[in-house]
């Protein structure tokens, strides 16, 4: 009974553990990354493109939300927003906390584009949307799908956060188990390698995507 | 040179290896002398608090079973132990406080000699250690708003009414009633406190739980703008879910569970001497549990 690992416990919590991790996990990561992806591309171009004292206003909103803990925002969405389901409210704070992320990253990655580019579309006479669409955006996603990658794995990572406003996500479905059975090392253990198996190729994917990406000026 | 640089290395390496099966022996004596101990205390408890004048007794802290208030341990449980043990010649109970998941555990390592915290008897639990008869049947109840603007009185009436948000214990009993109901709008919380306050805010309409510590809470906090309804037995696929607590023991401690037994049966015997121990705590008769109701029953899964 004491031993430090036994089988059929493993067994007994793995479905459990996927049931979560398809259920909770997964969905608030691949939700929210996108909700990060494009938020963060709409603060990003917002900030350059509206007068100075607003783009102040967005930028310290922005620095607001990276400064706070996220289990802090969390919390407060969940006492504050109280006909929202907590895993609504989770998929928000996370989406919206990282949109700040990224959109720091895209404007490196705007930034990155040459100044040439911006002064041949005025040279072509463009406007501004197509500007940003046909010319600016498309260069300066090259340069950020890595870092965009890199955040959604460390959103990823910040789910069990989730389990303070009760949102039975992986490790909570652990700590269940292991509140009744007795058992938490088994649990816990494979909550870590499921977080790894999924994460871990993720990473390489995005390092492949990196080389594959990038520009040779 | 480097021949005794090599040598010296290798004299290193070859100590500290040594050291650590010094230290995997030391480790190992020190397991074998623990679980000797154990085995000297299995049988053996009763002759040994008796000794002692003292039984010690795990705890979680847990209102209103067993838990401390003002640095004196006090509850249900704590009142009723304090009665048998008086009666089996023991004056002094003490308690350690430990984490809910971390009594059986504890209870097995020889911590303390019992568990006094109204525990559930589940079929899982009696593979670990071994339970008292029961002691309380458990009930369920739910907090709701005052006035109970929805108007909930059991799992079946929060499964009926639409727009109904059900705050359970994770990992609570009532968190497997409301999945095999077919519940699904579920807000779990973290403890009993996290639940009133769910209910108190507004973000679940009712948090079901067993209808005791509801009672206790509510009283507690006259202010928070919560009632709880009456208790109910809870009905899955027409099977009445018996619940009941008792107190845990060290399998092997055969003797000190056949002296606890007997009386405890004195307190069981009738629903005035219950209440007469309990009562201060609130507990009711309601609480009682049937005479025909076994521990083995519980054990086996086979009760209701």
């Amino acid at each position: 009974m004491n031993e430090l690992w036994d089988w059929d416990a493993a067994y007994a919590v793995l479905p459990e553990l996927l049931l979560a991790f398809l259920k909770v996990t997964l969905l608030v990561t691949v939700v929210s990354t996108a909700i990060a992806a494009v938020l963060g591309l709409v603060i990003a171009i917002l900030r350059m493109s509206v007068p100075k004292p607003v783009a102040v206003v967005i930028n310290f909103i922005g620095d607001f939300i990276r400064m706070t803990p996220i289990v802090v925002q969390l919390l407060f969405a969940y006492w504050t927003f109280l006909s929202v389901d907590a895993i609504v409210i989770g998929i928000a704070v996370f989406g919206i906390h990282y949109s700040t992320y990224m959109a720091e990253v895209y404007r490196a990655g705007i930034e990155s584009v040459p100044k040439g580019q911006w002064e041949a579309t005025k040279a072509l006479s463009m406007s501004k949307s197509r500007t940003w669409i046909a010319v600016i955006i498309p260069q300066a996603l090259r340069a950020t799908v890595p870092a965009l990658g890199n955040y959604a794995i460390s959103m990823f990572k910040d789910t069990p956060f989730l389990l303070t406003i009760g949102v039975v996500e992986m490790v909570r479905a652990g700590l269940t188990f292991g509140g009744n059975h007795f058992r938490y090392m088994e649990a816990i253990t494979l909550a870590g390698v499921i977080f790894l198996l999924a994460s871990y190729p993720t990473s390489l994917l995005i390092s492949r995507l990196e080389k594959r990406l990038a520009y040779n000026y | 040179m480097n021949a005794r640089l090599t040598k010296s290395r290798t004299a290193l390496a070859g100590a500290s290896i040594l050291g650590m099966l010094l230290l995997a022996g030391c480790g190992d004596g020190q397991i074998d002398s623990a679980e000797g101990g154990e085995g000297a205390a299995t049988g053996d408890t009763l002759a040994k608090i008796k000794d002692e004048g003292t039984v010690t007794v795990g705890i979680a802290g847990e209102a209103p079973y067993s838990f401390q208030e003002g640095g004196e341990p006090t509850g249900g449980t704590i009142a009723m132990h304090e009665e048998i043990f008086k009666n089996l010649g023991v004056d002094n109970v003490e308690v350690a406080l430990v984490d809910w998941d971390a009594l059986i555990p504890g209870l097995n390592a020889g911590r303390f000699d019992l568990v006094s915290a109204g525990m559930s008897i589940l079929p899982e639990r009696c593979e670990q250690a071994a339970f008292s008869d029961p002691e309380i049947m458990y009930t369920t109840a739910l907090m709701v708003k005052e006035g109970n603007p929805k108007g909930l009185t059991d799992m079946d009436s929060v499964l009926k009414a639409d727009d109904v948000k059900l705050a359970v214990l994770s990992g609570g009993i009532e968190a497997g009633y409301a999945d095999k109901l077919g519940i699904d709008n579920v807000q779990s919380v973290g403890n009993a406190q996290d639940g009133m306050d769910t209910v108190a805010a507004g973000r679940a309409d009712a948090f079901a739980m067993t209808a005791i510590s509801l009672n206790w809470l509510a009283d507690n906090n006259p202010d928070s703008g919560v009632e709880v309804t009456d208790a109910f037995v809870a009905n899955i696929d027409g099977q009445e879910q018996i619940g009941a607590g008792g107190t845990v023991f060290r399998k092997g401690d055969t003797e000190l569970i056949d002296a606890y037994n007997q009386e405890l049966g004195k307190i069981t015997e009738s629903p005035e001497t219950y209440v007469d121990v309990l009562g201060e705590f609130g507990f009711t008769e309601e609480n009682l549990p049937p005479k025909d109701l076994t521990t083995e029953q519980l054990c086996a899964g086979t009760a209701g």
